[in-house]
């Protein structure tokens, strides 16, 4: 089935970002930056929070974000991710409009597992780490994180011109 | 375009705590608080970096700590068990985790089951590391995982500088911190060994590498990095 993804240039923060955590509900600060067909999440850790750490809910977490991404509308009104599917003449016969859309949505899940890197962060002062920190989570083939921890320079030159900073500030205002 | 009944969570997510019925079970990333031994070379070298020096023995114990702290039990971790069940049944490993049921038994047990072995090796100031002792930790864990069915983890942590001097010897890990995907090394003496890069501390000095070890590439099947155990379990009466 011939499917088309068009993915447009965004970004959109989240703050709080809710998520399932381990005993109730987890909050976090989530920016997704689209830009030439690749997706950058930044999930950040916030200050003076005592709920399930983005760590140890960061596949319930990357679940949620991609289904945000899905929603997403840019400014003028357009979806930020397209899927259109051409279905050919025998698959429209035998199957029900459902059955397209969720192909389509499975067909974005992939390309967004494929097309993004994730990225943990840990502010200064709000983790372990005194001076912050940004780790990539790798997520294998089933699902399983791995944290490659590094230091901000090496990150932005992974994904120059994508904003990594988070000003501490603005998270102290999460309510 | 309709979302549908599809969700993200059935491709990406798996949940870490599970609740049920019958009790609640818990996952501990073990690969993850491998990446810890940055914070404990840290502490022993209290700045002075550059020309820290120790024996790598003296990092199990920091190492069984830490594990031991998210572990639902004290002395979960053993250091250096002794592998009754294997072949060379003298060898011993740096550190392994127990088999929860297992949790009463002397540390040197001959029955003792384990589910995770650990092997380390250390590049310090002025340190050297031939292929032949990285592939001999290998094969040790591949001789685990056939006796134990356990899974096998290898960490690798030294000083930048001297990871560059001994880089002929770490060739056989891969492109150091650079793949994500599982890959085959051979060692000397005909054996496959199968490496899944499981994490890396590149932040900042000591640098430390994570792989999980098997004999084959099970790595896509099921998640093996962490150590699933029950918190707790409703009575049946």
């Amino acid at each position: 089935m011939d499917t088309q993804i068009t993915l447009r240039d965004h970004c959109v923060e989240f703050l709080p970002f809710r998520f399932q955590g381990f005993w109730e509900e987890g909050n976090c600060f989530l920016r997704i930056i689209s830009r030439n067909g690749n997706i950058v999440f930044l999930c950040c850790q916030l200050p003076d929070y005592y709920g399930t750490s983005v760590t140890n809910a960061v596949e319930s977490i990357k679940a949620k974000a991609i289904e945000a991404l899905l929603r997403a509308y840019t400014d003028e009104g357009t979806a930020v991710m397209e899927i259109v599917i051409k279905p050919g003449y025998l698959a429209r016969l035998l199957h029900r409009r459902d059955y397209f859309d969720q192909h389509a949505k499975q067909a974005a899940i992939a390309y967004i597992c494929k097309h993004s890197m994730w990225i943990e962060h840990y502010p200064a002062g709000v983790g372990l780490a005194h001076s912050g920190s940004y780790a990539i989570v790798h997520f294998s083939e089933n699902g399983e994180p791995s944290w490659n921890y590094v230091s901000p320079e090496y990150l932005q030159s992974q994904v120059p011109s994508i904003d990594l900073q988070v000003a501490i500030e603005k998270l102290r205002q999460w309510p | 375009m309709a979302i549908t009944d599809i969700s993200a969570a059935n491709f990406v997510a798996h949940a870490h705590t599970l609740h049920w019925d019958g009790g609640m079970s818990s996952y501990v990333d073990v690969a993850r608080l491998l990446l810890e031994l940055n914070t404990i070379v840290k502490t022993m070298a209290k700045g002075n970096m550059q020309h820290f020096h120790t024996q790598e023995r003296s990092l199990y114990v920091p190492l069984k700590d830490v594990l031991d702290a998210q572990l639902p039990a004290r002395d979960f971790v053993n250091v250096e068990n002794v592998l009754h069940k294997t072949a060379a049944s003298s060898q011993k490993t740096d550190l392994s985790l127990r088999n929860i049921s297992q949790l009463p038994k002397a540390r040197l047990a001959k029955d003792m089951e384990c589910t995770h072995f650990v092997e380390i090796k250390s590049v310090f100031h002025g340190e050297a590391l031939t292929r032949a002792a990285i592939e001999d930790d290998l094969v040790k864990l591949l001789a685990c995982e056939a006796a134990y069915q356990s899974v096998g983890f290898f960490a690798l942590v030294g000083l930048h500088n001297d990871l560059q001097r001994n880089k002929t010897a770490l060739q056989i890990l891969g492109a150091l911190g650079q793949n994500n995907d599982p890959f085959t090394v051979k060692t000397h003496q005909g054996t496959t060994v199968w490496l899944r890069p499981a994490g890396s501390y590149l932040a900042d000095e000591p640098f430390v590498y994570v792989w999980e070890v098997s004999a084959s590439n099970i790595f896509t099947k099921e998640r093996r990095s962490g150590c699933s155990f029950s918190l707790f379990q409703k009575r049946i009466t």
